[in-house]
């Protein structure tokens, strides 16, 4: 049974909050926030790479479903993104997140530690964590030997793109991290919240699903 | 009575200035509309005494929101210390948090306000402030929604608002008599 809404379906009418994602090449995908605004309008909230943090209008391309909480907190998280929305926060792309917070802001990240950075999924995390709610058990996460692999790659896209020196140095120097994969914070984002957090093992089997809609 | 007015701002300040009615009410009609909105306004007022703030410009009877300007005060306010204006702090989006329906679910956009506002005084460093506004709300009369903007607003900096999990324990008191499932709206709080 399919977890998520395929392409062309958008957040159902009675939801405020929903996080959407669809496969962005290759074995890349990407994930961001819906929210709804008061006009009916639903709008992606996504970090698309390095200091590139965007505010678009819905695309049917994406496969999406509602966050696994009640509509009143989903309401009280779409006026909080919405104001993210609205301070246009500088937001550094990297792997580690720790130090990485919106608190003391409004909707402005505080500078980031040298070297720290969000990812798509971990924005979405980040967010969530801010008012309280962690849909993953992230203690439990394992550095994993394919993460590796795929932060080489994605400093060298940073450095293609013209990313600060210093920055791609910091994030070289921190060595190996965690890595949240867009499809693990989907899964557990749109599971019901009373199951939160979700540990790494039945994170993998929700994710397996989310990946099976994107595919389908 | 039903009144036709919740919102101070939307009422025409000709109903103020002699109380005719001029705009087709009786003048019975207006008295009343009258005293609701001043037993509002003074809500407001005594809600945010605490805070000692200095209203500017204001027209009598009508906080317009666009008028409201609040000098905020620190606690040394007795030793007749005032903030400067470039420091003065916008608290109109108190208004509306605070005039909230308990029935009626808010728009995005004053949720937004809601959560702008509270971001600004984390921004200042204002937690005295904040507590006092947290301290200072009557959630018997606010949305839930609201409610819990306020709460999950201030959560990055809990540790610095003195009364912040006694007002989270009061929302959750409320959210219970109002047969809601405070376990689960205040996931993560708790």
């Amino acid at each position: 049974m399919p977890v998520l809404n395929g392409p062309g379906s958008s957040l159902e009418e009675s939801h405020y909050l929903g996080v959407a994602i669809k496969n962005a090449g290759g074995d890349q995908n990407h994930c961001g926030l819906l929210y709804r605004l008061d006009d009916g309008e639903v709008r992606m909230l996504h970090l698309a790479f390095h200091f590139d943090l965007r505010d678009d209008e819905w695309r049917p391309d994406y496969c999406c479903a509602p966050v696994g909480f009640e509509l009143e907190n989903q309401l009280v998280v779409a006026a909080f993104a919405n104001a993210v929305a609205n301070a246009e926060p500088n937001v550094p792309y990297g792997f580690d997140a720790n130090g990485m917070v919106f608190d003391r802001s409004s909707g402005e990240l505080l500078e980031a530690p040298a070297g720290k950075g969000l990812t798509c999924a971990t924005f979405v995390l980040a967010l969530l964590r801010t008012l309280g709610f962690e849909p993953l058990d992230e203690a439990s996460w394992p550095v994993r030997d394919d993460d590796e692999e795929w932060q080489a790659k994605i400093l060298e896209l940073m450095k293609a793109n013209d990313a600060n020196e210093d920055h791609i140095e910091a994030v070289t120097r921190n060595g190996q991290s965690k890595r949240f994969r867009p499809e693990e914070v989907v899964g557990a984002s749109i599971t019901d919240s009373d199951e939160w957090s979700i540990e790494f093992d039945k994170a993998q089997e929700i994710a397996q699903k989310v990946l099976e809609d994107i595919a389908a | 009575m039903q009144l036709e007015y919740s919102d101070p701002t939307t009422v025409p300040r000709e109903m103020y200035s002699d109380g005719s009615s001029r705009t087709g009410y009786t003048t019975i009609s207006n008295q009343l509309i009258h005293e609701a909105l001043k037993q509002q306004i003074e809500h407001c007022l005594a809600a945010l005494q605490a805070v000692s703030f200095h209203l500017v410009d204001r027209t009598p009877g009508m906080p317009d929101r666009s008028m409201l300007r609040h000098v905020v005060t620190s606690n040394s306010a007795s030793e007749g210390y005032v903030q400067s204006n470039e420091d003065a702090t916008d608290l109109s989006w108190l208004f509306a948090a605070y005039n909230s329906v308990e029935s009626e679910k808010p728009s995005v956009k004053n949720l937004t306000n809601t959560v702008q506002g509270i971001n600004e005084l984390i921004q200042k460093g204002k937690f005295d402030l904040l507590a006092k506004i947290l301290g200072s709300a009557k959630l018997s009369q606010m949305s839930n929604e609201t409610m819990l903007a306020f709460a999950r607003s201030s959560f990055p900096v809990r540790e610095q608002i003195a009364n912040w999990k006694t007002f989270v324990a009061e929302v959750q008191s409320e959210l219970d008599r109002r047969e809601k499932n405070s376990a689960r709206l205040l996931k993560g709080l708790v």
